[in-house]
Order: C-alpha cells, then sequence, then structure tokens
C-alpha cells in the first residue's frame, strides 16, 4: 500500500480509531494485523519473508539472552545474520552478482550458463533486514534485553508506518514503546497530522513535479544535452529529498498520531557544510546504522591513517550497494567515500583559505561551503539517477552547456510536454522548500507557527490542501524512490 | 480530557475539511463538463458553450460516453 494512495485515505483512519478504541493490551494485535495487510496489498507472498525473519530473530535473540559467554553465543548471531543476509542477497544481489559472473566468462569464452533467479524485489527488504539485524547485533553485545513477547516482536519487525522505507529504527528506541499505553491526545493528534500533511505535499506536488521533467530527461538521455543535463540532474537533487524525506515525515506523523516516536531522518541535508555534516543530516537512520554496525567495528578512525581511509571506502561502498544491485549505487557510494577521503587529507589547507575568507566575510564562507557541497552531492547523485553506467558516462560527457542552449532554454523539454511555464512552476516549488527548510533553521516550524496567529496556520492548512488537490500532476500514483531499496 | 480532545479534533477536522466540501458539492451541481450527468441547475447550452472554451474534447468524449450508454 502507498501512502499516496486513496487506499491509505481510508486504512489509517480505521486503524487509528481501531487503535484509540481497543485496549492497551491487544493493541498489538491490531498493529499487526494492519502492518501485515499493509505489506500485503503489494505482494501476499513475501509476507512469509518477514515471518521467516521475525521467527529467526526471535528464535536466535533468545537463544543468545539464555547463554553467558560470549564465545557460545555467536553461533547464533552467525546464524541470524546469514538467514537475514542470505534472503537478502537472494532476493536483491544474487542475480547482479550472476550477471558480473557471466560477463567474466564471456570474456574469457567460457561456456557456461550462470543461473539467474526471477523473482521481484521484496518491498522494503533492506529496511527490515537492518531493524532486524540491528536487534540481534544489539542482543548479542548486551546492549539491548532480548523480547520474550513474540507479538510485539514481530510489530517491531513489521510496524506499518515505516516497514517499507524507513526510518531504521533501533530496538531499544521502539521496542518499549509498544509496552507503553498511548492515551489519545489532542496535541499530539495534531502534531502527527501536520508533519503528514508537509510530508504528503513534499512527496505529491513537489517531487512528483520534479519527477516529470528528470524522467523525461533520464530516461531518454541521448535527446538531452548540457543544460537540460544540469537542470534534471538539479530537479532530481530536489526530488529525491522531497521524495524520501516526504515519505519519512509521513511515516514520523503517522506513528505519531498514535503516540509512537520515530527517529528524524533528515535535518535540512542541503544547507550542510561538509560531505561529513551531510552525512550526519541525510538519511540519518542508515548512516548511523553503517557507523554503528560497520565502520566502528572495522576500527572507524582509532587506526592507522590508510585503514581509516579503508573503512571509509568500505562503509560507502556497501552504503551504494545497500540502495541497489547496481554499479551507479556502488560508484555513488564510493564517490561519497572518495568526497571524505579526499576532505581529511585537505583539512588543513581547506581550513586555511577558509579562514581568509571567513575574516573577509562570514556569510560569504558559509555560502561558498554549502554551495560547494551541494555541487558536490549533486554531480554524485547522476550516478544514482542514470539507469545504467552508460548513462551516466553520456550525462558526464555533455553536461558541459553550450551558449547557443540558453537561447531556446523554453523549448528544450518540449518533448516531455513541458513548457517554460511548468519549468517555472518546479522552480516556485523549490524556492518554496528552500523557504520552509530556511524557516525550520531554528526550530520545528509547526511549533514556531503555535505561537503565531490562527490564522496563519489555516492559512498555510489550506496552501498545502490547495496544492494536493491542484498541483499534484494528473498522472498515476508515483512510486516512492527509496520502495526499490 | 481525551473526549473533551476527541471533539476537538473532530470539529477542527470538520471546519478543515468544510470548504473542501462545499467546493466539490458546488462542482458536481455546475459539473461544467456534465462528468457526473446529474445536476440540472445550469442549462444544456450554456453548459456547452462554457466547456467549449475550457476543453472541448473533454466535454465531447463525455457528451459521447453519455450517449453510448443511453443506446446501450
Amino acid at each position: 500500500m502507498l501512502f499516496n494512495s486513496l487506499h491509505f485515505l481510508a486504512f489509517f483512519p480505521i486503524v487509528i480509531i481501531a487503535y484509540f478504541i481497543i485496549p492497551q493490551k491487544f493493541r498489538w494485535i491490531l498493529l499487526l494485523a494492519a502492518s501485515y495487510y499493509f505489506y500485503m496489498c503489494w505482494k501476499v507472498d513475501y509476507i512469509i519473508l518477514i515471518l521467516i525473519s521475525t521467527l529467526i530473530d526471535y528464535l536466535c535473540s533468545n537463544k543468545m539472552s539464555k547463554i553467558e559467554s560470549k564465545a557460545k553465543r555467536k553461533k547464533w548471531l552467525y546464524l541470524s545474520l546469514i538467514s537475514n543476509l542470505g534472503i537478502l542477497f537472494g532476493f536483491k544481489y544474487f542475480n547482479f552478482f550472476s550477471e558480473n559472473i557471466q560477463l567474466i566468462f564471456n570474456q574469457y569464452n567460457i561456456l557456461y550458463e550462470v543461473p539467474f533467479f526471477n523473482a521481484l524485489l521484496p518491498v522494503g527488504i533492506s529496511f527490515y533486514t537492518f531493524q532486524t539485524l540491528s536487534y540481534t547485533i544489539d542482543v548479542y553485545n548486551n546492549k539491548t534485553q532480548a523480547q520474550k513477547h513474540l507479538g510485539v516482536f514481530a510489530v517491531y519487525v513489521s510496524f506499518f508506518p515505516q516497514l517499507v522505507a524507513g526510518p531504521i529504527e533501533r530496538s531499544n528506541h521502539l521496542l518499549p514503546q509498544f509496552f507503553e499505553k498511548h492515551e489519545f491526545s489532542y496535541s499530539r493528534v495534531k502534531s502527527g497530522l501536520q508533519k503528514m500533511l508537509w510530508g504528503f505535499y513534499k512527496k505529491i506536488v513537489i517531487a512528483d513535479n520534479l519527477a516529470i521533467l528528470v524522467d523525461g530527461v533520464y530516461n531518454n538521455i541521448d535527446n538531452y544535452s548540457g543544460i537540460a543535463l544540469i537542470v534534471a540532474t538539479i530537479f532530481f537533487t530536489f526530488q529525491i529529498y522531497c521524495d524520501f524525506s516526504g515519505y519519512s515525515d509521513i511515516a514520523i506523523g503517522s506513528a505519531r498520531v498514535m503516540g509512537f516516536e520515530l527517529r528524524e531522518n533528515f535535518k535540512r541535508p542541503y544547507f550542510s557544510k561538509s560531505i561529513q555534516e551531510f552525512w550526519q543530516r541525510w538519511h540519518i537512520t542508515l548512516s548511523s546504522w553503517f557507523k554503528d554496525y560497520l565502520y566502528i567495528p572495522l576500527g572507524g578512525n582509532r587506526v592507522i591513517k590508510w585503514k581509516w581511509y579503508y573503512n571509509i571506502i568500505i562503509t560507502f561502498l556497501l552504503s551504494g550497494l545497500w540502495h541497489g544491485a547496481n554499479w551507479t549505487f556502488i560508484i555513488w557510494g564510493g564517490l561519497h567515500g572518495s568526497y571524505l577521503i579526499l576532505a581529511i587529507i585537505f583539512k588543513t589547507r581547506k581550513n586555511n583559505i577558509s579562514e581568509k575568507i571567513k575574516s573577509f566575510s562570514p556569510i560569504l564562507n558559509r555560502l561558498l561551503d554549502v554551495s560547494i557541497t551541494f555541487i558536490l552531492v549533486a554531480f554524485a547523485w547522476i550516478f544514482f539517477r542514470a539507469n545504467n553506467l552508460t548513462d551516466a558516462l553520456y550525462v558526464l560527457n555533455n553536461i558541459m552547456p553550450e551558449l547557443s542552449e540558453y537561447s531556446n532554454f523554453g523549448t528544450q523539454f518540449r518533448g516531455i510536454g513541458l513548457y517554460l511555464n511548468d519549468i517555472l512552476k518546479c522552480l516556485l516549488l523549490i524556492i518554496l522548500l528552500i523557504g520552509f527548510s530556511t524557516y525550520e533553521r531554528s526550530g520545528n516550524v509547526w511549533n514556531k507557527l503555535q505561537k503565531k496567529s490562527k490564522l496563519i496556520r489555516w492559512v498555510l492548512y489550506y496552501f498545502l490542501i490547495y496544492g494536493l488537490l491542484f498541483l499534484a500532476p494528473h498522472s498515476t500514483i508515483n512510486n516512492f524512490i527509496y520502495f526499490q531499496f | 480530557m481525551i473526549l473533551k480532545d476527541i471533539k476537538k479534533l473532530i470539529i477542527k477536522l470538520c471546519i478543515l475539511i468544510s470548504p473542501i466540501l462545499i467546493w466539490i458539492f458546488i462542482l458536481i451541481q455546475i459539473d461544467p463538463f456534465n462528468y457526473f450527468n446529474y445536476s440540472n441547475i445550469i442549462s444544456k447550452e450554456t453548459e456547452y458553450k462554457t466547456a467549449r472554451k475550457l476543453n472541448s474534447i473533454l466535454y465531447n468524449t463525455l457528451s459521447f460516453k453519455i450517449l453510448q450508454l443511453k443506446i446501450l
């Protein structure tokens, strides 16, 4: 089920009403049934994968909690890791590796047909796999208690607001919340609905409008060059942010309506002054997962310099691979890893230049830092968005604009059915987003508006609803980009 | 307290969606493209004149659909 569908518009109020009507001790049953239904609306059979994951992790964690010796617990940890990662590998990466092995065989004229696995990629498999993995690793490290209640644990694995695209929760944050009694509270429900409204606006109005141009260009890449590729890449930079942060807002908002607090996933990432800061603000729950369960166990930065660089690059390459079984994602991860390593190598030199500019104008220094980070991030998105490596290389070879292109800018996107007015509409939406994010700088927008006149709040509500009703593209409902991961 | 909160939320949600409901009601009544083919408040002639200016293809397609249904 998609958040941006009429199906969800009916499903959500029913779940909420039922949730507050039934007693606390039976609420987990409702949440479990609702979550499984939510998932099965997409494909009924694949619920079996969530069930397998849940049962294996429940068994392994409870076995580990009864064993004192860490060495003996290891076999249960390995069982959990192998089974979860095995399912993930089978469904997501098997064909990618087969394809590459086949290419190598063909290169050396080895006549062998590598097997392929014809199955649909289960929606959200990377998200719930990582969530359950973090739980078993935490139980192994005695950072969290093994959950004895199978039903509640099953809800933790499949909790519908964050099941298919995160935020990736930690057991010690989310699990205890299922045992708390959540009374109906007007202010909390209002806050949740406000967050959902802004999330829907970001997805349905901003991201989906930008998607028309981005998809039009990137899916027919040979027909475009120069300025068109630059515009499409910049639009994609905002599209992916609105798409994914929109989803996170709807997830956090819908959970909040029921009384659950999920972790924030985005903190105005395009205002970051460095790539390091960007990763503290972008997809926070995934980057913190990789930091805690891969980067730090590898040794983090408390090792010799070359090992430190190795740890960074491995973490980012795997983060890229997590996003998808395609070389474009691996290169995207590698690029971000390389940015970070270069930032470490040239740290002193960069600081010296920054100091000089800062003494001249602190605002200019900040503006430069934010702009450079934005350009680097946008450049890496080319690989993320391109359908394959050939397309990405085409973009790199043809992205430099020629002067003549500026004069016929308005006609460049006619092939997609877009006129200058449509481009201007998209630009206005981006400006609105930047304005909202700037206002968000000193705290939550809705909390700030709470102190202002009621009229301002209601005007904003109607402005957002108006956008949802009249500014959304007329095409079919668009999937969330992160669903494919 | 909880009941008071629920009541407050329902009232506010009703106020929030009432303009949208009114808009939908007016839209169905005017029915510029004869999509619902239900209301007769606006004469067919006026409807056609207005709709032709806005989107004649849509109006003609819907008219053809209604006619086809009548024949069937």
